[in-house]
């Protein structure tokens, strides 16, 4: 397990930065698109059209990513967060309770995000969004879309990471607490 | 069991699309096949909806027009400012001039089928907090209430301004001055409560007010030539009962003068000047030349 | 088969797995157990359109003018502010902590952020002038919640999403609530302050009146930005967070508390809290769509008719279980899980969208200071010191004073509608 969990967690570590990179960009552009609706009706006396769903995008990326992170750093609300200090044999089967459900609930997402219902790639949730274009901006719907199963397979990264070091006799630690 | 997703309350009197959908699913009811109405927003939005039928999880859904507009634009002929001149003709472009066939030859690959187009009220005028507007001069100085950037290339086109707000905002961008009107039907600002701000309205005519009903692909595919038959037949009786419903849908400007909005009919000339400013939607991304063609020849005049 | 998803999922939830997960992974499991299985081909369509909604911009947004708020040293020009304004009076620092959060109320739309920044810097001024430290983590604690009541507001902006409410208009709402629950609070504070001899800010402790203001003012052009700009239509909610942050950074350089580091840790913070309220919503899309399925709305609305409940007896009966999941849950979590099954059934008994969104809020905050979960009391507890059980107990009477307040505003929609239909929004 060791020799896995080395590996896996590193990738981890770089997903979370990654991922945190990009989450505070899209959050960014969210307030700079907002900001310049403002500026745009007022000073200018031009009411852009493509700045409110560009930031709803926007937040859409942010979300996700965020979500990705929160997860890595176990900022999600936990109603027994006591069952994560458990170690030793209990502590891994509770490891692998948490990594079951992480799966049951991303893998349908990721799944269905690459196929529909009859195994047809091309048919699969963003084979349908590059069919489709955006309100405003002059691109396809998949640009916002691959957002939601990309957060989903990071968070399983995150989820087999956590496990293999728990597994390999180590607690996970916070990605937050080791730069800072 | 057929489900049908609504996207309007279950009212008989008020909601065209609702007449539309419960003389569809009474239709098959009666016919043997099992169809279930499902309240508006409970399976989803507008897109997720969409989605659904597309994959064949969800049978009939009643939409907008622009839901199937994201897979091809040739439905936006039924947007087009001044191209129609009642909801006969709007049904012999369908019908008569193959329009649906060839709307339907572009997103039934996608695995979604337009089944009809549905008249929810009274053609699109013009309302407004301000002045009556009794011609395109006016319009000078309207901050409009847009959906999208050809309807605000429109509103320029008249000498007037647009501002994307979103629905549930409208109440107070119109209170506040954000945006001083809207195009809409002319039960909207009874059915929202906004007469208490909206003071004016104009007969403009601008488009009829459709929705589309839209149905699983490979559902309609998978009937039986019975069944598919009888579906067929609900769409009519669906068709007939939804246009005799909008024949009784002229008392409408009499309740807007009764909550206090002011009505203007346009004269003929004033309908002219407002028809030739119009050009510009005719020229947007919108939707093409050739498409628009299509929509002329369909017409037949 | 179906009885083995709740126990599935008690497992998952005790194996500390976040409550999100837990939800998201027993709704999968329960879309195969009701032989709905092919249905999860839309699933991710159903998580993109739940978050890929207009009204919810404003959340991150807010958010983030929240978090360069505290790390811009705005809390301590409001403090002093509160203190000049109310420091006097017998129990003075008690109202000061009731005042301040209303200040701090108009620029951050979050009870916990308050909870925290009240805690660390208040609470000890308090011990150190002759208050129990009980005493001040309670009031603390208690006055809180005023944050997401009064605009800008988390949780109303979660309801406008998930309702299809205008946030504009649920902010007006909250203004008059927030203010008498702030009231109320100064009232029971004051009755304390008698029995149990609260001193007064001396005078030679007083900040200068007219510096002070003159400190505070870019603190207190926030709400009045955001509120003013709301409300009088210069700007959408969204539009009016984006501005909040640009004032905050501003506030923060005028403060000279915000620092490079502290704009990128509040960015970082931003992502990860908007990220968690994400992943609950997007669970919650799944299991939403089963209960469509099964036509749970129906069945409901069903039974509230058949249990002779009536508007007012559903009312109550509404209150009684946001209070609860209130207390054991996090706010997100019941606003996503029980807003679309429990609201439709309220408005088609003739409750107003907005007055429900102000009254359900309200029922959240409160278990937001009650035990066993209460998240308020979780801060104050773990920054003051004070443990998490006499904390309990001592609010229980400001507890109490809120859900007289609760009472009166379900009561009287009028003080929550006065300001919506002022402006304009119909209803009520
Ligand atoms: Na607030
Ligand atoms: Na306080």
């Amino acid at each position: 397990m060791g020799t896995l969990a080395r590996p896996l967690d590193a990738l981890s570590l770089f997903l979370f930065r990654l991922a945190l990179i990009g989450a505070v960009a899209a959050v960014l552009v969210m307030v700079f698109s907002a900001g310049w609706q403002v500026i745009a009706r007022y000073a200018l006396n031009a009411p852009p059209i493509w700045t409110e769903e560009l930031a709803r995008r926007a937040m859409v990326w942010a979300g996700m990513l965020g979500a990705s992170c929160a997860f890595r750093a176990q900022a999600d609300p936990v109603l027994f967060p006591k069952a994560r200090d458990v170690t030793g044999a209990a502590g891994n089967a509770l490891a692998l309770v948490r990594l079951v459900g992480v799966i049951l609930f991303s893998a349908p997402v990721i799944w269905f995000s690459l196929f529909d219902g009859r195994m047809n790639i091309a048919r699969g949730f963003l084979g349908r969004s590059a069919m489709r274009q955006a309100e405003m901006l002059d691109v396809p719907m998949i640009w916002f879309t691959v957002a939601v199963p990309l957060a989903f397979v990071i968070i399983i990264i995150h989820a087999l990471s956590e496990t293999a070091t728990r597994l390999s006799g180590q607690m996970p630690v916070s990605p937050l607490k080791s730069e800072g | 069991e057929i489900k049908i997703a609504l996207d309007s309350p279950a009212d008989l009197e008020g909601s065209g699309s609702y007449v539309w959908a419960n003389a569809f699913s009474t239709y098959l009811n009666e016919h043997g096949l099992e169809a279930e109405e499902y309240q508006r927003g409970a399976l989803g939005g507008d897109d997720e909806l969409f989605d659904q039928v597309s994959q064949g999880l969800l049978e009939v859904s009643m939409s907008p027009l622009g839901i199937v507009g994201s897979i091809d634009k040739l439905i936006y002929g039924m947007r087009l400012p001044y191209f129609f001149e009642s909801m006969e003709e709007v049904d012999r472009a369908l019908y008569e001039g193959g329009m649906l066939e060839k709307i339907n030859a572009a997103t039934t690959p996608e695995g979604v089928r337009v089944l009809a187009v549905d008249s929810v009220g009274p053609d699109l005028g013009i309302f407004n907090t301000k002045k009556p507007v009794t011609s395109v001069a006016d319009m000078e100085g309207l901050r409009m209430r847009a959906l999208d950037e050809s309807q605000i290339a429109l509103y320029e086109a008249w000498g007037a301004s647009g501002t994307i707000v979103s629905w549930a905002e409208v109440p107070n961008a119109l209170q506040t001055g954000v945006a001083d009107g809207y195009l809409n039907p002319s039960f909207v600002p009874l059915l929202f409560g906004h007469t208490d701000f909206i003071k004016h309205f104009t007969t403009a005519n601008i488009t009829p007010s459709l929705r589309i009903a839209i149905a699983s692909e490979d559902w309609y595919q998978g009937l039986s030539d019975e069944d598919r038959a009888i579906v067929d037949d609900a769409v009519k009786a669906a068709d007939a009962a939804n246009r005799e419903w909008l024949k009784g849908q002229d008392g409408v400007i009499a309740k807007l003068e009764e909550a206090g909005v002011a009505v203007v009919e346009l004269s003929d000339e004033a309908r002219a000047e407002f028809r030739e400013a119009s050009q510009v939607a005719y020229e947007s991304d919108l939707i093409s030349k050739e498409q628009i063609a299509e929509w002329e020849a369909a017409k037949g005049n | 088969m179906i009885a083995l998803v709740p126990i599935a999922a008690l497992v998952l939830l005790l194996s500390g797995l976040a409550i999100a997960y837990v939800i998201g992974g027993s709704a999968v499991l329960a879309y195969v157990a009701m032989d709905h299985t092919r249905y999860l081909a839309i699933l991710p369509q159903q998580i993109f359109s739940k978050i890929d909604v207009f009204a919810l911009m404003a959340m991150p947004l807010f958010i983030l003018a929240g978090e360069l708020m505290n790390r811009g040293g705005i809390t301590a020009a409001l403090i002093n502010l509160s203190m000049a304004m109310v420091g006097r009076l017998r129990g003075g620092l008690g109202h000061v902590n009731v005042l301040t959060s209303v200040f701090f109320a108009g620029i951050s739309g979050s009870a916990v952020a308050d909870a925290a920044a009240l805690s660390n810097t208040l609470v000890p001024e308090m011990q150190r002038r002759g208050y129990t430290l009980t005493y001040a983590s309670t009031i603390t604690a208690a006055s809180s919640i005023i944050g997401p009541i009064v605009p800008p507001s988390i949780i109303l902006i979660f309801y406008g999403a998930l309702m299809g409410t205008s946030v504009t208009a649920l902010f007006l709402a909250g203004i008059l609530p927030g203010l008498l629950l702030a009231a109320a609070l100064i009232a029971l504070n004051a009755i304390y302050a008698a029995r149990q001899q609260h001193p007064r800010v001396e005078r030679e402790d007083m900040p200068p009146l007219l510096p002070t203001i003159a400190r505070s003012l870019p603190a207190l052009s926030l709400p009045i930005i955001i509120l003013g700009g709301i409300v009088l239509g210069w700007m959408t909610p969204t539009e009016a967070a984006a501005v909040a942050v640009f004032v905050a950074m501003g506030a923060g350089w005028f403060y000279s508390g915000l620092t490079l580091r502290g704009i990128a840790e509040s960015l970082q913070r931003t992502a990860m809290l908007s990220g968690s309220i994400f992943i609950i919503i997007c669970a919650v899309s799944a299991l939403g769509h089963l209960g469509a399925l099964e036509r749970l709305p129906e069945s409901i609305s069903a039974a509230v008719t058949s249990l002779g409940l009536g508007p007012v007896g559903y009312m109550l009966v509404l209150n009684v279980i946001f209070i609860v999941a209130g207390m054991v849950l996090d706010i997100p979590v019941a606003l996503a899980l029980l807003v679309p099954l429990l609201a439709p059934v309220a408005l088609a008994n003739g409750a107003d969208p907005v007055h429900l969104g102000i009254v359900l809020c309200f029922n959240l905050c409160i278990g937001l200071v009650s035990p066993p979960m209460g998240g308020c009391l979780l801060v104050v507890s773990a920054v003051t010191g004070v443990s998490y059980w006499t904390l309990a107990r001592a609010i229980l009477p400001f507890v109490l004073v809120e859900i007289v307040v609760l009472g009166i505003l379900i009561a009287f929609p009028q003080i929550s509608l006065f300001l919506p239909q002022y402006f304009g929004f119909a209803g009520g």
